[in-house]
């Protein structure tokens, strides 16, 4: 994160657990213990670390989506613009319409047409979209799938490829103008050259919104991020500008991690 | 040694081939047995008549009532199991249902008899579509929980994610994505009301036969069967597999208009 850059989404102490139905929060297992970060206004961040590090719940815990699972429970704070999203007065279902999340599989909602699918924050809501017609076109355009799609706008939003589906999720989700977008390796699920879409379009939405990317990919972090941060166990090792994270990390692990090492010489 | 384990797998899989197919046949003989004998029944003894449609119709008024009664409370009560009650809640409302569900039917009748219909009069339509509704909403509850439970949780998510509220995400995402599965259990679950008889014997009024003048005060061609059925007139006994055979076709027919809605993808 670039120094002069303003903290949009700041966490504190930030500790998430899963509890099996019906057992006491006590015997619960830790998904994050104590993660404290800033994710800078208008940049993008990336989340990278292995498998249960505990980066897709950071990321949802940010937007309060931790919560929905069943025996889910957050500790800590999330402040949005100063505000804690966890704050006793807080509408969790405002919050989630302030920071979009887009998912690892392309989720379309399969009873809705393309169109549809764009306008759903608004039109499953119950609000008037005016001006839809408009906003639909902008929408696709933003996320290149405009030319694809034009003709088939009243299509099944699940008629279109995957790589399509998740542009379209991404104009969904950009439809409502979130003030941060999380996007949960909005990749895995695509070919490489739908992949080289969706990274073009975040450098394109680069500087007009707060985007945090949880990837797998190393490469694509390398690309697509300003400030990258390493995530263990549940616990943040480190959190630098990309360009530091790949060429000169602080901590082992992430040097391990960073250059495929990891868990064969030093483990963890 | 392959050539005998061959012919030896031939011959198991034919074996078990036609003891399927034998099994189906046999499943299918009495259904299809009973609607050419009481067609031929009905025929030799003269039973078809105007009449019939009138109990036809009888029918399908109180079995529309009764959908109306069981289904929006079935939904409700399922909706409630499936994404609000806690887990001990949920189990509890689903042993209630289950056991409902199984319960003989001619309990309804008798519950609905004693309690509601004392208010207003023992025979009447009203009573006799409550006791049916009651037949079909633990059934109908069941369903729409089961159902609930098979819309994916990514698609639950999505809405979610959407800043949905979360009474939004299952009325406009959740019931509208399992919609023509519930189109179809409500409609099989109609035709299983319109054949259904013994909830009806204390609610129905006095049972006539099919013959009788006044056809009672609701008519109902299960009731009537049975009531025709009992009685030692040929003639009234020719009604009576009159009944029977619109009563299969017209079930076997809404049971298949379920089937094709509900095996539609929306």
């Amino acid at each position: 994160m670039s120094a002069s850059a303003r903290a949009k989404v700041v966490v504190e102490d930030l500790r998430a657990w899963f509890a099996a139905p019906g057992r006491p929060a006590s015997e619960a297992t830790s998904a994050l213990s104590g993660v404290s970060m800033r994710f800078a206004e208008n940049e993008v961040t990336a989340l990278i670390g292995p498998s249960g590090s505990g980066k897709s719940t950071l990321l949802r815990c940010i937007n309060r989506m931790h919560e929905v699972t069943r025996g889910a429970g957050v500790g800590g704070s999330v402040r949005l613009d100063g505000v804690d999203v966890y704050g006793a007065k807080v509408d969790p279902v405002e919050v989630r319409r302030r920071i979009g999340l887009v998912f690892q599989r392309p989720n379309p909602l399969p009873m809705l047409s393309v169109r549809e699918n764009v306008l759903a924050g608004f039109r499953l809501a119950g609000e008037p979209v005016p001006q839809a017609e408009e906003l639909v076109e902008s929408m696709l355009r933003r996320v290149a799938l405009w030319d694809e799609v034009k003709d088939r706008l009243d299509r099944p939003g699940t008629s279109l490829s995957g790589g399509q589906q998740q542009r379209l999720c991404i104009a969904r989700c950009l439809a409502l103008r979130p003030e941060v977008m999380l996007m949960d390796e909005p990749c895995s699920a695509l070919d490489p050259v739908a992949t080289a879409r969706i990274e073009e379009l975040l450098n394109e939405l680069r500087s007009k919104i707060t985007i945090v990317v949880v990837t797998h990919n190393l490469q694509q972090a390398a690309r697509v991020a300003d400030s990258t941060a390493f995530l263990h166990q549940g616990e943040l090792i480190e959190h630098e500008p990309t360009s530091v994270v790949f060429t000169n990390p602080r901590d082992p692990r992430t040097e391990n991690y960073i250059t495929g090492r990891f868990g064969r010489t030093t483990g963890s | 040694m392959t050539h005998t384990s061959g012919t030896r797998r031939a011959r198991t899989d034919r074996l078990v081939s036609w003891a399927g197919a034998l099994a189906f046949a046999g499943l299918l003989a009495p259904v299809l047995g009973l609607v050419l004998w009481s067609l031929l029944e009905a025929l030799a003894l003269g039973g078809f008549e105007l009449r019939l449609f009138a109990a036809l119709v009888g029918s399908l008024e109180l079995c529309a009532l009764a959908l109306l009664f069981g289904l929006p409370t079935g939904l409700l009560a399922g909706l409630h199991v499936a994404e609000l009650a806690g887990p001990r809640v949920a189990r509890a409302v689903r042993m209630i249902a289950d056991v409902l569900a199984g319960a003989p039917p001619l309990l309804f009748g008798v519950l609905v008899h004693s309690t509601v219909a004392s208010f207003t009069g023992a025979s009447s339509l009203l009573p006799s579509a409550l006791a049916l509704g009651l037949f079909i909403a633990p059934a109908m509850a069941r369903a729409t929980e089961e159902l609930l439970s098979l819309v994916p949780e990514g698609l639950r998510e999505a809405a979610l994610g959407l800043g949905l509220a979360p009474w939004r995400v299952v009325l406009f995402v959740c019931l509208p994505s399992v919609r023509s599965s519930l189109g179809g259990v409500a409609l099989a679950l109609g035709a299983r009301a319109l054949g259904e008889a013994a909830p009806l014997l204390f609610t129905a009024g006095a049972v006539r036969g099919l013959g009788a003048a006044v056809f009672g005060d609701s008519p109902s061609l299960a009731l009537g069967l049975y009531a025709s059925m009992s009685s030692a007139d040929p003639a009234e006994q020719g009604k009576a597999w009159a009944a029977a055979f619109v009563l299969l076709v017209t079930v076997v027919a809404a049971s298949a208009l379920g089937r094709s809605v509900g095996e539609r993808r929306a």
